[in-house]
């Protein structure tokens, strides 16, 4: 897992590249953004468009920096996922909560 | 009578459900598909049936066995080999499936029926049989007549006035198609057409065989009656098929138990206080199933037998195999669950074991007691989408 943080104005984009969201590394990768909650950055933009799989760790991640976020008024964007996450997230509605960019907007954002 | 039924298919477009069964045993409402099948022969005094079986044959046939009690003698032709252990398929087609079974000890001796072994269908077959030796064919295919805009799924089948068949148009364009009468896979075949499949071949009925008797100028007719078929190819139709059944629009076929209240029919052994949750009809629940207060059902749904529901869960026309568990509060709309897989009416589906999703759905017979810290958040996140 490979993850590259860039900053611009108060917002920070996230890519997360790894095939495999999972125990294996959601740990890490939850560390580290809250890591960066807790540095005072409440705008985030995340990347995950690399993973092929999710499981319910890597989904908890995703749902522990939206609670954290929204705790403290922020505000959460994620890029589009590829099939099987978003299956995952559409089958228990959880995508009803999140807030998704287009495909274009993505490009812009990963250009910083 | 002798028949065939051809369920050596491997039902890709029914997966996942056809990881768990093979795909003549998906259940409709709690039965078997290939039941429905076998009890239509029955009715109609077909008494010696061969089913061509392939994918997961084991299962079918240690629950069919030699056929005693569906009331009829019950053999089976595997299209395939069994390698350590496992059966290996080798698909013959449907018309390969025949020869093999007539290579093996000559069965057929008179006319017989083909049919395949996934659709729900009420035709008169004593009716088809009699048409067919009404005539000077070797066959007689069994059509029906669809809309216009449906032909395009299909096998179009061209016939003169007297109903001899005189061409076919696999899957036309709409603005192509000759005609909306369609081959719906259902055959009466004279032993001698048998005489013209190849050994060992994959050869199939629609495909080759039939094009092959034109080509040989042995005439074969149309049989269009009026009847209800209902095809369970793919997952959306599976999931039409339960929900017609539960809303009694399939003709002669109703769901299995105690009609409790009007379009609620209940198994035996079940642990359900009536008062403490809400259903609105048709909602089938099988035997030995536990539903938890504050629980609301909206129809159709069917929930299998052994489900365990727990406290506030929302189930809105959804379909539920046998000891599946919900965990409280969870909400499925449009679902087809078992303890593996949740799956969409379009064939999308998650798979439990390997996301590890545990903690949502699960066979109601694992005790799955431990439910971590992450689980409780995500479960709890959930409940605020649904107030939402």
């Amino acid at each position: 897992m490979n993850i590259i943080i860039t900053y611009k104005d108060d917002t920070a984009f996230i890519k997360i590249v790894t095939e495999r969201f999972d125990h294996q590394n959601a740990k890490e990768a939850k560390d580290t953004l809250f890591n960066i909650i807790d540095n005072g950055i409440h705008k985030m933009v995340l990347n995950l468009s690399s993973m092929e799989f999710m499981d319910s760790t890597g989904l908890s991640v995703i749902v522990s920096i939206f609670k954290r976020i929204s705790s403290v008024n922020g505000e959460l964007k994620l890029c589009p996922l590829s099939k099987q996450p978003t299956e995952l997230l559409k089958i228990i509605q959880l995508n009803r909560l999140l807030t998704f960019l287009d495909q274009d907007e993505c490009i812009v954002t990963n250009k910083f | 009578m002798k028949a065939v039924i051809l369920s050596g298919g491997q039902g890709t477009r029914v997966r996942p459900l056809t990881y768990i069964v093979p795909k003549p045993m998906i259940p409709i409402v709690e039965r078997p598909l290939i039941s429905y099948i076998f009890k239509l022969l029955k009715k109609h005094n077909f008494s010696q049936v061969i089913v061509t079986v392939s994918y997961k044959a084991d299962m079918l046939e240690d629950h069919y066995q030699n056929g005693e009690e569906q009331g009829m003698q019950i053999a089976y032709s595997l299209e395939g080999s069994v390698k350590n252990g496992k059966i290996v398929s080798k698909g013959l087609g449907s018309a390969g499936g025949l020869k093999k079974v007539q290579k093996f000890a000559d069965f057929f001796t008179e006319p017989f029926l083909v049919i395949c072994g996934d659709a729900l269908i009420d035709l008169d077959l004593t009716k088809a049989m009699e048409f067919h030796k009404s005539h000077d064919g070797v066959a007689t295919v069994i059509c029906k007549e669809v809309p216009k805009e449906d032909v395009y799924k299909y096998g179009v089948v061209v016939t003169s006035e007297n109903g001899l068949i005189e061409s076919f148009q696999e899957k036309p364009k709409v603005e192509d198609a000759k005609s909306n009468i369609i081959n719906t896979g259902i055959y009466i075949f004279d032993p001698i057409v048998l005489d013209y499949i190849p050994d060992n071949k994959e050869f199939d009925i629609g495909g080759d065989l039939l094009p092959l008797l034109s080509e040989l100028n042995l005439p074969y007719y149309a049989k269009v009656p009026d009847f209800q078929w209902i095809d369970v190819g793919s997952i959306a139709d599976f999931y039409k098929a339960n929900m017609l059944l539960l809303e009694k629009k399939i003709k002669d076929i109703k769901p299995y138990g105690k009609e409790i209240q009007p379009n609620v029919w209940v198994g035996i052994n079940c642990k359900i206080d009536f008062d403490s949750i809400e259903i609105e009809g048709p909602v089938y629940i099988g035997n030995s199933v536990k539903i938890e207060d504050g629980v609301k059902i909206i129809g159709p749904t069917m929930i299998g037998s052994g489900c365990l529901i727990e406290e506030n869960v929302i189930l809105n026309q959804s379909i539920l195999f046998s000891y599946t568990k919900i965990h409280r509060g969870l909400k499925f709309s449009n679902k087809i669950i078992t303890s593996k897989y949740i799956v969409n009416p379009d064939g999308s589906f998650i798979d439990v074991d390997e996301t590890n999703m545990h903690f949502l759905v699960e066979d109601r017979r694992k005790c799955y007691c431990k439910i971590t810290p992450e689980e409780i958040e995500i479960l709890e996140i959930l409940q605020s989408i649904y107030s939402l």
